[in-house]
């Protein structure tokens, strides 16, 4: 299939007729998805097969869309990034793993990035062949994130970094780290950081694995050794790292509820197989988060979509998003808890007790339950601490 | 309540009824609103959007007029409302119940009731009688009938009910939805202002983090709430929306209304326990709302039990209904 990259939108690019042509792609492309689609409880062949979905996505021109032109998409919006991650999980995928991070720092670097570098390292992310992770806590920063310390200091034409990030998600596969750091001082707090992208084969990089209790390992602990990164690297101002940092978090809090909730549609689905006329209440009020989430979503993506730009509102898609998750994963166990609890070696029980143990730490990642609601309380209710 | 993520045209026309019913109640706020040419019976509006607004406002005030029940039998081909004459209004069942309620009931008011296996029935007010409430009478919104069937007449007979039988349902549901979400919208903003103004330990208690997350939850809930609602709702203006979104709307907002009660039952005190408090007749209405063309936990135990027995959850919405109108 081609695909129109300059002029003006193609009609195909209208919603419904985007949707029915994306849907009659996958169903011709059946047997060539089928492999790519399927699911592992192997970590790193998941990641690998997601690397290939990206690029069968792009050799047939659907992996650029909803991305400008001007950094190597299609063009198109967030909702028709959202169609395609919907139409694919109908399908039976069961995730991006490392290209949710499309969502989260691709809009970022797009909006913050100069377009020299955006349009030099978007390609290959969107096509699977480099990936990025999100580098932002540390040990003594982590609700309290304008207290980071990883220093970088001018020298010459590139920036020197020192420090060690932890939690960093999919730095053991990732080829980037978008990292948040301090060009400032301690005492100016967020208005001292910057944002910049570290190509992690530079020297000084050591990643280190977590092994989490789920048994994966997602997250790791980058140190970084007077690490020498091309000024040119830096996503937005020096200095203004804190205003890509929010915007980056609105779409992790936001955006990656749409991509969430089509993975909860799917589980329950699932799932409901196993349930019994006395889960039905249960069950039907599940799925009304899922809806609830489903609608707060669609309505981010359609603000953002009409050029609108996030803001503290995307709590409310984080709170339930991850609220819906743990009741989801409760209902679950509740149903099916020999097989949450002591999972046989088949990789569908691996992967189910992998993604309940993972539901119980979703309040924490991209800023806690309690910042989310203190975001609302003072910034959407205005509600202060006088 | 900061609502930049609403329709822009619906908030206004929510906004002037609100402020229309501060003047105004009955049928006279119904005229006032224009209502009465959106819901008439000569040519009724595709669109009925404006008498969602309407509700909802009319919920935040806590309002009594028969708009509801009118609703139920708009773009029915039924003498539903003539700006002079008396309205018919459309009896909800109550629950599972077979007891039927009339939202606005007025002393001029016709009754029209659907009873399976006979039709849609309409009985003049006589035929109508209402049980009486304990006293104090809180609220005296919904009022429990018995109507004399005897004394009525066939307006739909059982063979052609199917499609009425879902539109008005459909109505029904989405038109409660709208009125407990300015039932909650009212809840929420009145809770807010009370924590803004107790002093406790020397400040506001809406400085204390407890209070904050407690009402942040709440509008959480709201939120999701409105999403599905609006969505719904422009949905619904541009044909006949699904019947499984709408239920899942009145369910959204009967379960979110139990929510925001609680919470703002706990972040008032004492003082929310009290016969004149604001949130007393508030409750008590969405109480009944939530009953009114089948109760919220009712619905999504039959949500449920469809998830179980189809194997697949219904999307209800999709992203089509958010693009932006080029």
């Amino acid at each position: 299939m081609g695909i129109a990259v300059s002029g003006e939108a193609p009609s195909w690019l209208r919603l419904p007729e985007f949707t029915d042509r994306f849907r009659q792609w996958v169903t011709a492309n059946e047997g060539q998805l089928a492999p790519v689609l399927d699911i592992r409880s192997d970590f790193g062949e998941r990641v690998q097969l997601a690397r290939d979905l990206r690029r069968m996505l792009c050799e047939h021109g659907w992996g650029q869309v909803g991305w400008p032109v001007d950094v190597g998409g299609a063009g198109g919006s967030i909702l028709h990034r959202g169609v395609i991650y919907e139409e694919l999980y109908r399908a039976g995928w069961s995730g991006p793993t490392i290209f949710e991070h499309l969502e989260i720092i691709a809009p970022t670097l797009v909006r913050y990035g100069s377009p020299g570098f955006a349009a030099s390292v978007l390609p290959e992310f969107l096509n699977g062949s480099r990936a990025w992770a999100q580098g932002f806590s540390e040990s003594e920063a982590g609700s309290d994130l304008a207290g980071l310390r990883t220093r970088a200091e001018l020298d010459g034409d590139a920036f020197v970094v020192n420090g060690v990030k932890i939690w960093t998600s999919w730095a053991k596969y990732a080829d980037w780290c978008l990292a948040l750091v301090r060009t400032g001082t301690a005492q100016e707090r967020h208005r001292g950081l910057t944002m910049i992208a570290i190509d992690l084969d530079s020297p000084g990089v050591e990643v280190r694995p977590i092994i989490q209790s789920n048994g994966t390992d997602e997250l790791a602990e980058v140190a970084f050794s007077g690490v020498r990164v091309p000024r040119t690297q830096v996503v937005g101002d020096v200095g203004g790292g804190w205003r890509a940092a929010m915007y980056l978090l609105a779409h992790e809090r936001g955006t990656l509820s749409w991509l969430k909730q089509c993975a909860f549609r799917q589980r329950i689905a699932i799932s409901a197989k196993m349930m019994r006329e006395d889960h039905d209440r249960e069950l039907g009020g599940v799925a009304l988060q899922i809806a609830g989430v489903r609608a707060a979503a669609a309505n981010l993506l359609g603000r953002e979509a009409a050029g609108h730009e996030l803001g503290p509102e995307a709590a409310f898609n984080k709170l339930l998003m991850t609220r819906t998750e743990q009741n989801l994963f409760n209902l679950l166990r509740d149903v099916d808890g020999v097989r949450t609890a002591m999972p046989g070696d088949a990789r569908e029980e691996l992967i189910l007790q992998q993604e309940y143990l993972f539901s119980r730490i979703v309040t924490i990642y991209g800023g806690s339950e309690q910042m989310q609601l203190t975001t609302i309380a003072r910034h959407i209710l205005g509600l202060d601490n006088d | 309540m900061t609502d930049g993520w609403r329709p822009a045209d619906y908030l206004a026309y929510r906004d002037a009824a609100r402020g229309v019913l501060t003047r105004y109640e009955g049928m006279a706020a119904i005229r006032a609103c224009g209502l009465d040419e959106v819901l008439g019976d000569a040519e009724p509006a595709d669109d009925l959007t404006p008498a969602y607004a309407f509700l909802e406002a009319q919920g935040y005030r806590a309002a009594v007029t028969p708009a509801l029940g009118i609703l139920g039998l708009a773009a029915s081909a039924i003498t539903a409302l003539t700006t002079a004459g008396p309205a018919t209004l459309l009896a909800s069942p109550l629950g599972a119940t077979d007891v039927v309620v009339v939202p606005g009931l007025l002393d001029s008011s016709a009754v029209a009731v659907d009873r399976l296996g006979t039709g849609l029935v309409t009985v003049p007010r006589s035929a109508v009688t209402v049980r009486a409430e304990p006293e104090p009478v809180a609220d005296g919104y919904l009022s429990v009938v018995d109507i004399d069937l005897a004394a009525g007449r066939t307006l739909i007979p059982e063979e052609e009910m199917n499609g009425w039988r879902l539109s008005m349902l459909g109505r029904t549901r989405l038109g409660a939805a709208a009125e407990m979400i300015g039932v909650i919208d009212r809840i929420l903003e009145d809770a807010i202002g009370y924590a803004r103004q107790r002093v406790q330990f020397g400040r506001p208690v809406s400085g204390f983090q407890a209070m904050q997350h407690l009402l942040a939850w709440a509008a959480t809930e709201r939120h999701q709430a409105i999403c599905l609602f609006d969505l719904a709702v422009a949905r619904s203006a541009h044909g006949p929306a699904d019947p499984a979104l709408i239920r899942a709307v009145k369910a959204m907002a009967g379960r979110v209304l139990h929510t925001i009660v609680q919470a703002a039952t706990q972040a008032t005190g004492a003082i929310s326990f009290t016969w004149e408090y604001s949130l007393n007749r508030l409750h008590r209405r969405g109480l009944g709302l939530d009953l009114i063309a089948g109760a919220s936990a009712d619905l999504v135990a039959e949500m449920g039990r469809e998830i179980r027995v189809l194997g697949s959850a219904p999307g209800l919405i999709d992203l089509s209904d958010v693009a932006p109108r080029s």
